[in-house]
């Protein structure tokens, strides 16, 4: 009995030194003593539990219990004398922020402002369903001009200033016998649009970016290489209806506004019936200013409807197809979005150019 | 092309004031470039489109589509010229002085000429010679004004001969000829410039030689001079591609050559050759001679088009009868037969070269009815799958790690100079040539994107002193007799005073490393340039090859990443620490487009312990590396270089490699016994390699 008594009564002694200290403790680093004195890997009460095999074998649960209760009783005094110092901690080491201090960058890049004016576009066209399609800059005459009924020998073709290759070079993908091998510089992205068809049967719809050359003297507003973003939709009743209704959903969507769109007659070899693209100023809101010309609209490209002698060429049967083609440059998007004021600063490698986006 | 308002109005009374006008024809025909005041008229400057050129290069076109835009529906007008009766001179037959032979009829298919007598070469009246300079064409003088006068009124170019410097056979009568010119035949034009012909030009020709290019320029010879008392008058019709053709070749535009390449109606002719004959006799006398001659077709075959409304209907998005079609159609001139009630055959008239299908018809009932009046409408099938485009994914995911990387984007020219060329070494055979360059340093295409990226992004030290920038475009080369186009990715970084490349090198191929990790490649590669090319010439010969590696992806080797060649460096004056990655992007693409097969990661523990070894300054780290791969093959997961340290405290030439090997198995889990005899093994098989481990 008094074994026994002895036993417990060391037990709660301990607890109550314990529990003393614990209160009496100055620092989170005493606390941290007193655990690993009693609660620790060889502390006091893991010690008095490992021996607990000393103890006659009918004492065992009741003093393993006492134990545990007592281990317990400490863990929460220690749980609670921790979070008094943490408070405390906090009351004394948070002075407050001084948020107006200026952010700390992490040196990030930049993305040329094209891409990000070609991804805009792409992104609101995959919206609309159409699919994304790429080819090559080094062309054959055929498809960048014969197979769009721009015949040679005719004026049309002064139309685009091209620049060609030195003779007898091929392209390597050109198993087949090629009309007009010569080769050249596409002049548009329109060649690719031949060779989708080539490939494959309506209905689709797909816009076309990419690089496109101009044997053209460069100042402010023009270049030898800039970059477009060609569309065409193909199926059995696409019509110019349809043309105004994707064409205004997609200026709404890249300007973030409501745009009006309307549509010139002009020509292009490929396309009938054709039209310019103009939506109305964005500068002054079609009242008229200098970017405008005075004339309230802006214009943004060229569209129409597929010319059949196009559909000839890819072997489509005239009476099952119809649909339209559209062709914008993405400088001009990009110089109106950003206000950039010469189109020669794209390709110029400045750096200050695209640390701007 | 210029037109005067009031020459309009000559032929359209009730014309719209002249900026309605201008806005008319722009929505509904052709864009009014300008529009400017000049006295009492406005000048406006009109761009027909090439299509046009055929009936509307003058001012009796553009009035006779002013009326079709605004009488939709109302009256027809004739529009025929007033003013062409003349009186001719009864005892003069103009057979008896003149013949035409035309010899290539494929090329001139109508030609006809009048003759005047006695007339008298003066200065033009103000009246006249005004309206030619509104519009920009300077007075000659009478005979010359009336040729010009006319192409501007009718559209129909008018040649004009001295008859009495023409070459007379031996009846006394000249004889015109038109044929193709010979081999070398020379000609003096009217701008005094000698003209050396071919087979392929046509020209107008007496027993003489060539008076004139035609359709394109007269010449000296046979010209009209002051002294000029007879006169020949041609009007004519030529082959649009021999026009054309010529005058590309030798580079002459004139206002003839313009509308004769473009095509011209036949049956124009005797109308502006009557007009022209009436005001030579009104304003410079003489007496026209008595007939004409006039060779080849005088009918211009239109042919009838068939004409579906359900067609137009479809194409357009319009719902138009029968009856709104047939008025615009009648309103542009053309004669409508009823088929049926969906079906027209439709013949337009002779001047509209233009119109020879049906869609060019449904053109012209577009844009009359006017575009704006088409309602928007959602295409029926919005429902459509579109395939991805894999390189544009990889292209964007490439482009987005570079730029959180640091990287700018940039974007330059496909072209290098000469010089651009050989100062990077890239090979000329295997360059692809311009053959119009628009300048010395665009004459080639680019076969790397390195020399031009460089080039251009370098000047940018004026404004910062760290370059991380990174390209992504085509490259062109000529090889295996055919021309090879792909994508490349450029990636360069260099830094203003210093000189710490493997640093810099470093960098670059962490962030490589990392941005093919991220487009889900793991068997990278970098092996030392020097052992891939082994100092025979390569295409990569702008890198210093003892300070590169060739990197490659799941076995293929995909380009280069290193340091720029000092003595290209110097040469430019550039930093020599300037680390340069070019790798074939479309490679990339490929291989990021393989199926990569996912590996569990282990299910047991890993240990990790360290291993230092002293070795040679020109032990590469990735031999060690691999001599501890080798030894601990499968029980090894990683091996990283955590430590690298040269210089004091180090024997000279002595430099000191830490690795943190971690070992792990994918099949269970290892005792400490195992790993630490695996370990002594490969202490023991470095120190065999002469590496002191420490
Ligand atoms: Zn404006």
């Amino acid at each position: 009995m008094k074994k026994n008594n002895d036993e417990n009564t060391n037990i709660l002694s301990i607890k109550n030194d314990v529990l003393q200290a614990i209160h009496g403790a100055n620092s989170a680093s005493e606390l941290n003593k007193i655990y690993n004195a009693y609660l620790g890997k060889n502390g006091v009460l893991r010690n008095l539990l490992r021996s607990i095999g000393d103890i006659p074998a009918e004492k065992r649960p009741g003093y393993a219990k006492e134990i545990h209760n007592v281990i317990a009783a400490i863990e929460n005094s220690l749980r609670d004398k921790e979070g008094v110092f943490l408070e405390n901690n906090i009351q004394t080491t948070d002075k407050g922020l001084d948020i107006t201090m200026p952010g700390i960058k992490i040196k990030n890049g930049h993305l040329h402002p094209l891409t990000l004016i070609e991804r805009r576009i792409e992104h609101i066209f995959s919206s609309l369903g159409f699919g994304v399609v790429e080819g090559p800059e080094v062309e054959d005459e055929w498809h960048n001009f014969d197979a769009l009924n721009i015949p040679k020998n005719h004026p049309a073709r002064d139309m685009w200033d091209t620049f060609w290759l030195r003779s007898k070079q091929k392209i390597s993908n050109s198993k087949k016998q090629i009309p007009s091998p010569r080769l050249l510089l596409r002049t548009h992205t329109s060649p690719v649009q031949i060779r989708y068809m080539e490939m494959h049967e309506p209905p689709f719809r797909i816009i076309v970016p990419g690089k496109v050359y101009r044997f053209e003297a460069t100042d402010a507003s023009h270049e030898l290489q800039f970059n477009q973003v060609e569309g065409l939709m193909v199926g059995k009743d696409i019509s110019v209806a349809n043309f105004k209704y994707i064409i205004g959903v997609f200026f709404e969507r890249f300007f973030g506004t409501k745009i009006n769109v309307r549509l010139r007659a002009s020509y292009f070899p490929f396309t009938e019936p054709s039209f310019e693209v103009d939506i109305n100023c964005l500068f002054c809101s079609g009242k008229g200013c200098s970017t405008c010309g005075h004339s309230g609209w802006l214009e943004m490209g060229g569209a129409g409807m597929v010319h059949s002698e196009v559909f000839n060429a890819v072997k489509y049967d005239l009476k099952l197809v119809q649909g339209f083609a559209f062709g914008f440059g993405l400088e001009r998007f990009a110089m109106m979005k950003y206000r950039i004021p010469d189109i020669r600063l794209f390709n110029s490698g400045d750096i200050r150019l695209s640390q701007q986006f | 092309m210029k037109y005067s308002y009031l020459w309009l109005k000559d032929f359209l009374l009730n014309i719209p004031q002249p900026k309605k006008l201008a806005d008319i024809l722009t929505m509904r025909s052709w864009e009014v470039e300008d529009l400017k005041r000049s006295g009492d008229d406005w000048i406006l400057d009109i761009s027909i489109l090439p299509n046009r050129m055929s009936d509307a290069s003058g001012h009796m076109g553009v009035a006779r589509e002013i009326s079709a835009i605004l009488n939709v529906g109302g009256s027809k007008s004739k529009f025929i010229l007033s003013d062409t009766a003349f009186k001719e001179n009864k005892s003069k037959i103009l057979s008896k002085y003149l013949t035409i032979r035309v010899l290539d009829r494929k090329s001139c298919p109508r030609y006809m000429a009048r003759a005047v007598f006695n007339i008298k070469v003066a200065p033009s009246p103000k009246w006249l010679s005004d309206r030619l300079i509104k519009l920009g064409v300077a007075p000659i003088n009478n005979i010359v004004d009336v040729t010009n006068y006319v192409l501007l009124e009718t559209g129909q170019p008018l040649h004009a001969f001295d008859y009495d410097k023409l070459t007379k056979n031996s009846k006394g009568k000249v004889e015109i000829l038109v044929r193709k010119a010979s081999d070398k035949e020379k000609i003096t034009t009217l701008d005094d410039q000698n003209r050396i012909l071919s087979s392929s030009d046509l020209v107008i020709a007496d027993k003489g030689g060539p008076l004139a290019i035609a359709g394109i320029k007269g010449g000296v010879r046979g010209g009209i001079s002051k002294e000029t008392k007879n006169i020949i008058i041609e009007a004519a019709n030529f082959d649009p591609i021999t026009v054309y053709k010529t005058s590309k070749k030798l580079n002459i535009e004139t206002d003839a050559a313009k509308r004769f390449a473009a095509g011209l109606p036949k049956t124009q002719i005797p109308g502006a050759l009557n007009r022209a004959v009436y005001l030579i006799n009104k304003i410079a006398q003489g007496a026209p001679v008595s007939g004409a001659i006039d060779t080849g077709a005088n009918k211009q075959s239109n042919i009838a088009i068939p004409f579906s409304l359900g067609r137009t209907n479809s194409m357009l998005g319009t719902r138009l009868s029968a009856k709104q079609a047939r008025s615009i159609l009648s309103a542009i001139g053309c004669t409508i037969k009823l088929i049926s009630k969906d079906l027209f055959r439709v013949t337009p008239p002779s001047h509209r070269l233009d119109l020879v299908r049906d869609q060019d018809l449904i053109e012209e009932i577009g844009r009359l009815y006017g575009y704006e009046n088409i309602k928007a409408e959602a295409p029926k099938i919005l429902a459509y799958a579109p395939e991805t485009n894999s390189a544009r994914i990889t292209r964007n995911k490439t482009k987005d790690f570079l730029v959180k990387a640091g990287f700018i984007e940039l974007r330059t020219y496909s072209f290098v100079g000469e010089a651009l060329a050989a100062a990077f070494g890239l090979r000329k055979e295997e360059l692809i040539e311009l053959d119009n360059p628009m300048s010395e340093d665009k004459k080639f295409l680019q076969p790397m994107i390195t020399p031009r990226l460089l080039a251009e992004a370098m000047n940018n030290f004026k404004y910062s002193d760290e370059l991380n920038i990174f390209e992504i475009s085509n490259v062109f080369e000529y090889s295996d007799n055919k021309i090879n186009e792909r994508e490349h990715l450029t990636a360069i970084r260099a830094i203003k005073n210093n000189d710490d490349t493997l640093n810099n090198f470093r960098i670059v191929k962490g962030v490589l490393s990392d941005m093919l990790a991220a487009l889900g490649l793991s068997d990278v590669i970098w092996r030392p340039a020097d052992t891939v090319f082994k100092g025979n010439k390569n295409k990569y010969m702008f890198w210093s090859t003892s300070s590169s590696a060739v990197l490659e992806v799941d076995g293929k080797s995909i380009g280069v990443v290193g340091m720029l060649r000092p003595d290209i460096s110097s040469g430019f004056s550039w930093p020599h620490n300037i680390v340069v990655a070019e790798i074939n992007f479309s490679k990339l693409v490929q291989e990021s487009n393989e199926e990569h097969e996912y590996r569990l990661p282990s299910r047991y523990p890993e240990a990790v312990r360290d291993i230092a070894v002293l070795v040679d300054g020109n032990t590469l780290v990735d031999e060690v590396g691999s001599e501890i791969a080798r030894i601990g093959k499968s029980l090894i997961r990683d091996i990283e270089l955590f430590d690298y340290y040269e210089g004091e405290n180090l024997p000279e030439g002595k430099k000191s490699l830490a690795f943190r090997v971690i070992y792990q198995s994918q099949t269970r889990t290892l005792s400490g016994k195992e790993i630490d005899d695996m370990h002594k093994n490969i202490i023991t098989a470095l120190s065999a390699r002469g590496w002191e481990v420490r």
